[in-house]
């Protein structure tokens, strides 16, 4: 039961193409490699994300047991998107060496094969998101070499948002300056380019408009939130006006 | 927090009092299956797949889960009430709405 998702869809392949086969052992086998042969790199790397991620228990010790996996899938697909999936799973996953303090030395190892190996994907952006494994220095400078190699706009502006949320709240005032520059610019420049499921404008202007903390002080009227559903539709908190509201920003994990 | 937010959803069933909730989860679609494994009925801003969203950041949150109570008015009147002091916020304030309204 080591790669069930795989199994499930191998067996569900052999059971739709290959009913006339006899049930040896042989022809399972070479049935079962044939449908692994047809899941694409991208079915692949996401059955393999949703296996990692099947149960919330033991992330270090399950990160050591995937770890062969993904390293062998991100070496087979070198250079493509699946590839760099996984790439990134493998650098998020330097956060479980933080202990041990050698964190920031493996994050750098794989940081440095993803620019020399994705310095062309629209993508590479997506490994600032994970940032948080690497050192305040590192960030700086590793978002400096990502400005020289990469002109796609989404890696850009992911480089501006992370080098604005750096400094933001640093004691140099001057550093406070630089980074709103990163946010006045990423509003201007990059304002409907994809971040998650937002924008780099929307996160621009949140943190260019940011709620003083009188504002948020008891007593004072709650500031308007105007947004969307988990639902997909439309709501804002004054929708609730007339109730009590507990206002409980939360996440399942 | 679910249990309690189940309770409080459940003690003041028909009374003008709801949860409403930021969610900072990466996935909408994992999320949605959550809500309806869970049962977790109430409201949820969808905040942009992730913490540190732009209605967190606006709000300076950093920290999960943080609560403000609100009163009838839209009024902030507490911050991070949990467990028992949430339930004791809650009761203050739908007694004050309920004597309002009398």
């Amino acid at each position: 039961m080591r790669r069930p998702l795989l199994l499930l869809s191998s067996v569900a392949l052999l059971c739709a193409g290959a009913r006339t086969q006899t049930a040896s052992p042989r022809a399972d086998l070479d049935g079962q490699r044939a449908a692994s042969r047809a899941l694409t790199p991208q079915a692949e790397i996401k059955a393999l994300l949703t296996e990692y991620n099947a149960n919330k228990k033991n992330y270090p010790v399950k990160f050591a047991e995937f770890r062969p996996r993904f390293e062998a899938f991100a070496k087979k697909h070198r250079g493509s998107d699946a590839g760099l999936e996984a790439e990134l799973w493998l650098f998020s996953g330097c956060w479980w060496s933080r202990r041990d303090g050698t964190m920031n030395e493996k994050a750098a190892v794989v940081a440095d094969r993803i620019l020399e190996h994705y310095k062309d994907s629209k993508n590479l952006g997506k490994m600032l998101d994970l940032a948080y494994v690497f050192s305040k220095a590192q960030k700086e400078e590793y978002c400096q070499r990502i400005l020289k190699l990469s002109d796609q706009p989404g890696v850009q502006a992911a480089v501006h948002l992370t080098l604005g949320k750096l400094y933001q709240r640093s004691k140099d005032a001057d550093k406070r300056r630089q980074s709103r520059e990163h946010f006045v610019l990423l509003a201007k420049k990059y304002p409907a380019v994809a971040y998650r499921q937002t924008t780099y404008g929307a996160m621009a202007e949140s943190f260019l408009h940011p709620h003083s903390e009188d504002a948020l002080a008891i007593g004072k009227l709650a500031p308007e939130i105007i947004g969307t559903g988990v639902d997909g539709k439309a709501m804002k908190l004054s929708d609730f006006r007339g109730k009590v509201v507990v206002l409980d920003f939360w996440g399942d994990w | 927090m679910y249990p309690h937010e189940r309770s409080l959803v459940k003690k003041w069933k028909g009374k003008p009092f709801v949860i409403v909730g930021v969610n900072s989860d990466k996935d909408l679609t994992i999320l949605r299956k959550v809500l309806k494994d869970k049962d977790l009925t109430w409201a949820s801003f969808f905040d942009g797949g992730g913490i540190g969203g732009p209605i967190a950041t606006q709000w300076g949150v950093r920290g999960w889960p943080t609560v403000y109570v609100l009163d009838a008015e839209g009024r902030i009147r507490y911050k991070n009430a949990r467990g028992k002091k949430l339930g004791e916020a809650v009761d203050a304030l739908m007694a004050e709405l309920e004597q309002k309204n009398q």
